[in-house]
């Protein structure tokens, strides 16, 4: 062995009762993980090129912290293959940057998952989908790569303590997408100030998304107009005005919102933050306002604070249909946060 | 598989743990709550300080103490550094927890 691994080790007969060893010891999410071996997690720390105690990344409100050694081991299990490291190890350090505020959405009741959009050349490289089911099943790297990370914090993260998830949802096994880029819209991380060819990942404190379904408009407004009243629905979490929201256009919404003039992410997300929003006093009379008297009843609440603090995301297959996935808490708490992808 | 591979066995490395948190230690107990100075830390969640007040109206009943009320900004965050040392200035223990 190359490496001296500090992490306990537990012995176990074979591979197969390795697998049911995992399930006893609450090592996993539900489904089986790959046994890591002392000789798999010392590729998947070749693979990232660091030592084993480096640390990545943590919580310190909980007192721990991700070393590299931890990482590989979760990206073992989740079944990564060694090359999507590098993405592992960024999402890592983006979730431990107190912007995200890690501690919050990984314990709080309102059960989010954390949202990976992967942008850049390194998506196309390690097969990380944009396109059909890119949220759903069926693609190793999307489902992989996510579930590292829920694995590393259901063990390494105190997950097993701190969730507290009242429902949670299927983006908690893995919520891991990639961007279509080749369009006149400026991908995610070149709007956050990064080159084209630069590889990002960019983390997101994220509700299960909900399926926007517009099949007859051809007029842009129309779209928006769906989308955004999708955004300011009176139970989502966002309509506390203080929150993030992710977007994610379908390329055949794409297609009429580029027809109807709509030729850049900024145009869609300032439509998008000027018509998601709601009278107070709407909210106020269903009684989801404690302390009216903090407040203008005439005014109005925002889905998003500003349109920048919409995630605007291209991506999806065939269909006509977009997606709204709204945040968590308040930016205060939590933001999303974007950080280049090192190797 | 084969007889030998089955009787060697392998060995799986432990996912959990932390080496920062393995350092922690709990501070020691009081053995009565008569005298003592009792913080109040409330979580900043909506009446998390009146729960806190309930605990502490609770323990009057049985003990004689004094109570230093604090609270965060944040349910989410920590405790600002300044909190913290001032309750340990101030407080012979906290009484902490969330409230919703």
């Amino acid at each position: 062995m190359k490496y001296t691994f500090t992490s306990p080790q537990v012995p176990v007969p074979d591979f197969l009762s390795g697998i049911e060893k995992a399930f006893e010891l609450g090592w996993t999410d539900g489904l089986p993980v790959i046994p890591p071996t002392p000789e798999r997690v010392e590729v998947f720390l070749d693979a990232l090129g660091m030592d084993g105690d480096t640390v990545l990344g943590g919580i310190p409100e909980r007192a721990l912290l991700f070393t590299a050694e931890k990482v590989a081991i979760a990206a073992a299990m989740a079944g990564c293959r060694p090359e999507y490291m590098p993405v592992v190890a960024a999402a890592v350090r983006a979730c431990s940057d107190p912007a995200f505020g890690l501690h919050g959405p990984s314990a709080s009741t309102a059960g989010v998952a954390i949202m990976v959009i992967v942008n850049g050349p390194i998506a196309n490289e390690l097969g990380i989908v944009a396109g059909q089911n890119c949220l759903g099943t069926g693609n190793r790297a999307n489902a992989t790569i996510g579930r590292a990370l829920r694995l590393l914090l259901i063990n390494a993260g105190g997950s097993r303590i701190f969730d507290r998830s009242c429902f949670g949802h299927g983006g908690k096994f893995s919520m891991t997408l990639a961007e279509h880029e080749d369009t006149v819209w400026e991908p995610l991380h070149v709007q956050r100030g990064f080159d084209r060819d630069d590889s990002c990942v960019t983390v997101f404190a994220a509700e299960a998304p909900n399926q926007v379904i517009n099949h007859f408009t051809a007029r842009a407004e129309g779209l928006l107009e769906v989308i955004a009243d999708r955004m300011r629905a009176m139970g989502s979490i966002n309509m506390g005005g203080k929150q993030e929201m992710a977007v994610i256009i379908g390329p055949e919404h794409q297609q009429i919102l580029l027809q109807g003039g709509f030729d850049s992410k900024e145009a869609v997300q300032e439509h998008l933050f000027r018509r998601a929003r709601r009278k107070v006093r709407e909210i106020y009379e269903l009684g989801m306002i404690d302390d009216p008297s903090r407040l203008d009843l005439d005014g109005e609440i925002v889905a998003v604070p500003s349109p920048e603090h919409i995630l605007l995301v291209n991506a999806g297959g065939v269909g006509r249909f977009s997606a709204v996935v709204p945040g968590w808490s308040g930016m205060e708490t939590s933001r999303s946060v974007t950080v280049a992808i090192e190797r | 598989m084969a007889q030998g591979v089955a009787d060697a066995g392998i060995v799986m490395l432990d996912p959990s743990g932390s080496p920062e948190a393995a350092l922690a230690r709990r501070a020691p107990r009081l053995d009565t709550l008569d005298g003592k100075t009792i913080g109040l830390l409330h979580n900043a969640k909506k009446n998390s300080d009146k729960v806190l007040d309930l605990v502490a109206a609770v323990l009057a009943r049985q003990y004689r103490f004094s109570v230093v009320r604090m609270g965060k900004d944040s349910a989410s965050r920590a405790a600002d550094p300044e909190i913290i040392a001032g309750l340990k200035r101030e407080c012979d223990a906290v009484i902490t927890g969330v409230g919703d």
